[in-house]
């Protein structure tokens, strides 16, 4: 099983170029990208909407979670095969230097939170508070974890685009 | 400083001034965006082997003729 993943992996991921995997599949432009990477949302909105609607239980709720979780694998594969190898190295680079050390910085302070409220635990408190309050009638706890999901992947996601942001300027500013 | 600079040199800006393309031709070729090959020609990243070779083939040259090492 870990050979056949290995050999997946291999093949569609890392060996082939983007020159390679372009020959393979149709280029997709920019804007064709950008509509699929659009495209599950106003299903899923609307499938949330129904859901709260008609009070359908909790394996409703998570048919949605499951669509992006296989949406957003499809639409990274199909955003990797599309870089030439100068966007992956950028992107390598930002994951290992940005990504990385952001779930960690993210994780300390997760944990600084609950071990020293102040003053930043009043802030996550209260988003927690209007996130709940917001969904009406979420409990206190749920709302507090989404919260801080939503904060770790923020904190990730802002350093990797830095990071990203960083490799490129360093490639394309400055005296040539 | 913010600018990288690379241990590599290379002639890829007279090569194709030579053959009068502009970069985004060059790019287009080499099946790369603009953003990767302006970084090249500038000496600011470092081609894979692959698209080296790819580079050299297209000027019909050898490797070294279109890279040189720094030192």
């Amino acid at each position: 099983m870990t050979n056949m993943l290995c050999i997946l992996y291999k093949r569609l991921v890392m060996v082939e170029s983007g020159a390679e995997a372009r020959a393979k599949f149709p280029k997709l432009s920019r804007m064709a990208l950008l509509a699929i990477a659009a495209a599950p949302l106003p299903l899923l909105l609307g499938w949330s909407i129904y859901v709260r609607q008609a009070g359908l239980g909790a394996d409703a709720v998570r048919l949605p979670i499951i669509v992006a979780i296989v949406w957003g694998v499809t639409f990274t594969f199909l955003s990797w095969r599309r870089l030439d190898e100068g966007g992956r190295e950028a992107i390598k680079f930002a994951f290992c230097w940005g990504a990385g050390p952001g779930m960690m910085i993210a994780a300390t302070a997760v944990l600084l939170v609950l071990y020293y409220p102040q003053p930043v635990g009043e802030i996550v408190k209260r988003a927690a508070e209007g996130y709940a309050a917001m969904r009406g009638g979420l409990p206190p706890e749920t709302a507090g974890f989404f919260v801080g999901a939503a904060m770790v992947i923020g904190i990730q996601q802002m350093l990797f685009v830095l990071v990203w942001l960083v490799w490129w300027a360093r490639r394309r500013l400055g005296p040539q | 400083m913010i600018a990288e600079a690379t241990d590599m040199k290379n002639r890829i800006r007279v090569l194709r001034a030579e053959k009068n393309w502009t970069q985004a031709e060059l790019a287009k070729r080499l099946d790369v965006s603009r953003n990767t090959m302006n970084a090249i020609e500038n000496n600011r990243y470092d081609p894979s082997l692959s698209l080296a070779f790819r580079i050299a083939k297209l000027f019909r040259l050898k490797m070294e003729d279109v890279f040189q090492d720094e030192d």
